[in-house]
């Protein structure tokens, strides 16, 4: 009558019955059922299939990126992420911030939901990590905060430092390097949501990259789909079917056997696509679409970005 | 494991995609030549494989780790195949995911896609010998090359990192990039790698091999072991590019230390230094600017502490402002056309 672990009770009713419904519901899961990593996989692989969604959802919008040709975007993206990471001045990197949120925004994407993937991961994490990076160990500068002075623990630890305050040059740089990184990611993020990734593939083919290497990026990406489901379809199973605890052990097994059954299935379906681009006239030799054509479009939009160039370098000029 | 932007300087992650260059040529140009054509399908769902279990999550206590799964694919398919399915999960991973740097691309792919899976490969060859699949002796080796595969992953992020506030600092020592030194950089990643990560990742490699073998043992047969390369003909046949590459890795950052100031810290004493003279516009365009905003003053110069960051934050709202309307107008003028 009575279960393991419960107290015992002189009704004759078990004690799981007398409990309030929601009070049960609120023991922590991941405690008692350990499936933590179930939904921590789950969220990161479904993220992937979400994230292909919103690019369709985005892509389709008539904005600014949308009417832009891939290679001219790619070019101009990589040239900005190119100065974010040679430049040393915060206006620079401010500015950059703002170029990468208005095309954002003048393409359509929510700014919002941009503004959380781009600048509240990352580089806020950055922030904190680097935070000791702000004081005067590691970088020089004039004191901001001071959390002691000559302070004197020779006696005791002889190679203490003496003095221990948070440097205005220091949170400057940390700063930057938070900003270099939110605007590198802001860049990738507005790319990646506003191109499809078959046009961003096919417009590497203009820098000359091998059509080989073309057709495998294309190729993976759509593989990355079938496979995400099959683990997902994986994990669900798992996860519904998980009663009791189960030892760390035996969760790790069934990880390393998911990678190894998911091997197994690439390694069948790879068979079977083979076969199946055989029957469709595959000689060996891929064969890509044409890229794109060059408009009216990209003149414009290259003019623009020519004269915020302008309008960066002279500020980097003004403060050089 | 991923390296973001920004964390490293350009000096370091351009030297470190022109070293993967010659890397993926060579790889895919094996893969080509191999007769067998199905390999294309096989190594792009490998690609696709490397990419998916690295959003897995191998539980441990009550938190989790990420698996990489490098060394399992070279064990699997060989090295270069790894090569190129790490490579390309990486470059999905950064341009569509921000997981990783798109610059980073180079210096991701150096860790992770080749020095893990080569380095993985060669110890588990020569641990495990000729000596059958799943035999204690090449467990062991599976296991050891999948943790030092990946512990040798981390110490080249570690060292990567660790070397920027060395090379990439300002005149007056202020580190420009990443701020922790080798001392700080190489402890924190490698104390968390060689206790946790590594172990675990040569756990789940040796346990999906095990599997492999227990339902599907002719895919060691079949794979795409392009050779049968042992980790010695590996070295040998490639010794000369594998000697030039080191060369390259080493000298090119240290041929960068003695440039002196950060691109984009010219002031114009340093391009009259550099140049000879001062290019007209840039002096015409200097003068112009001062003159129209004569308000402005340099932080850190005689001006006090408040004009001067009046100075830096007023030209930043002109400077905002005018890109904005710049962006405005061409977007209106761009999606008009669309229309």
């Amino acid at each position: 009558m009575n279960k393991p672990g419960t107290a015992l009770h002189s009704s004759p009713i078990p004690m799981w019955l007398l409990q309030d419904s929601q009070q049960q519901n609120t023991v922590p899961v991941k405690q008692h059922l350990n499936t933590g990593f179930i939904r921590r996989t789950l969220a990161e692989v479904s993220r992937i299939i979400q994230n292909d969604f919103l690019t369709e959802k985005y892509a389709r919008q008539s904005g600014l990126l949308q009417g832009i040709h891939p290679a001219v975007k790619l070019t101009t993206f990589m040239f900005y992420m190119v100065f974010s990471s040679l430049t040393q001045q915060l206006l620079t990197l401010v500015f950059l911030a703002v170029i990468g949120g208005a095309m954002g925004w003048l393409s359509g994407l929510r700014f919002g939901s941009m503004v959380k993937r781009v600048w509240l991961i990352l580089p806020l994490i950055t922030l904190i990590l680097s935070f000791p990076a702000a004081t005067n160990i590691f970088i020089k500068g004039q004191p901001l905060i001071i959390f002691y002075h000559q302070a004197g623990f020779d006696a005791l630890l002889p190679d203490f430092p003496k003095s221990l305050y948070i440097t205005s040059t220091g949170i400057l740089m940390i700063v930057k390097m938070s900003l270099r990184i939110g605007v590198s990611i802001s860049f990738g993020y507005v790319l990646a949501m506003t191109t499809p990734w078959t046009a961003i593939t096919r417009s590497l083919r203009i820098f000359k990259l091998p059509r080989l290497a073309v057709m495998l990026l294309d190729m993976t990406y759509r593989f990355i789909f079938v496979l995400s489901k099959v683990a997902i379809e994986m994990f669900e199973a798992r996860l519904l079917r998980t009663v009791g605890k189960i030892s760390g052990r035996e969760n790790r097994r069934f990880v390393s056997n998911g990678i190894a059954s998911l091997f197994l299935k690439a390694n069948h379906l790879g068979d079977e696509i083979f076969s199946a681009m055989i029957c469709r006239g595959y000689t060996g030799e891929p064969v890509t679409s044409q890229p794109f054509k060059f408009s009216k479009n990209d003149i414009l939009w290259l003019i623009n970005h020519l004269l915020i160039t302008l309008i960066l370098l002279a500020g980097e000029f003004i403060y050089a | 494991m991923h390296i973001p932007d920004g964390y490293l300087s350009l000096q370091t992650s351009v030297p470190a995609l022109a070293a993967m260059t010659p890397v993926w040529a060579v790889a895919l140009n094996k893969v080509k030549k191999a007769v067998n054509l199905r390999q294309i399908p096989l190594l792009a769902l490998c690609s696709a494989f490397s990419f998916v279990i690295m959003m897995f999550n191998i539980p441990l206590g009550a938190s989790s780790v990420h698996a990489v799964g490098a060394v399992l694919i070279a064990i699997i398919m060989g090295p270069w195949a790894a090569c190129i399915a790490v490579s390309v999960a990486l470059i999905i991973q950064a341009f569509l995911f921000g997981d990783g740097g798109i610059l980073a691309i180079g210096a991701n792919c150096f860790n992770m896609a080749f020095a893990m899976p080569f380095t993985g490969y060669a110890i588990y060859k020569l641990v495990s010998g000729e000596s059958k699949m799943l035999s204690r002796r090449s467990s062991i080796g599976i296991f050891l090359g999948s943790f030092t595969g990946m512990n040798i992953a981390a110490l080249l992020t570690a060292i990567e990192f660790g070397i920027q506030p060395l090379l990439f600092k300002a005149a007056d020592g202020t580190p420009l990039y990443g701020f922790y030194p080798l001392s700080v950089s190489v402890p924190a990643i490698m104390f968390e790698h060689l206790l946790i990560a590594g172990p675990i990742e040569g756990i789940v490699t040796l346990s999906a091999v095990a599997y492999l073998v227990k339902f599907n043992p002719q895919i060691f047969l079949k794979s795409l072991n392009t050779s049968t390369d042992t980790a010695k003909s590996v070295l040998s046949e490639y010794r000369n590019f594998i000697i030039g590459l080191t060369v390259l890795i080493f000298a090119a950052p240290l041929g960068l230390i003695a440039t002196g100031t950060a691109w984009g810290e010219w002031g114009t004493e340093e391009i009259q230094e550099m140049l000879g003279y001062i290019p007209q516009g840039f002096a015409k365009l200097s003068n112009t600017w001062s003159a129209m905003l004569p308000d402005y003053s340099v932080p850190g110069l005689d001006k006090s502490f408040f004009q001067s960051s009046t100075g830096y934050i007023l030209s930043g709202i002109i400077g905002v402002a005018m890109i904005f309307t710049v962006m405005f107008i061409s977007s209106k003028l761009i999606t008009k056309k669309e229309n």
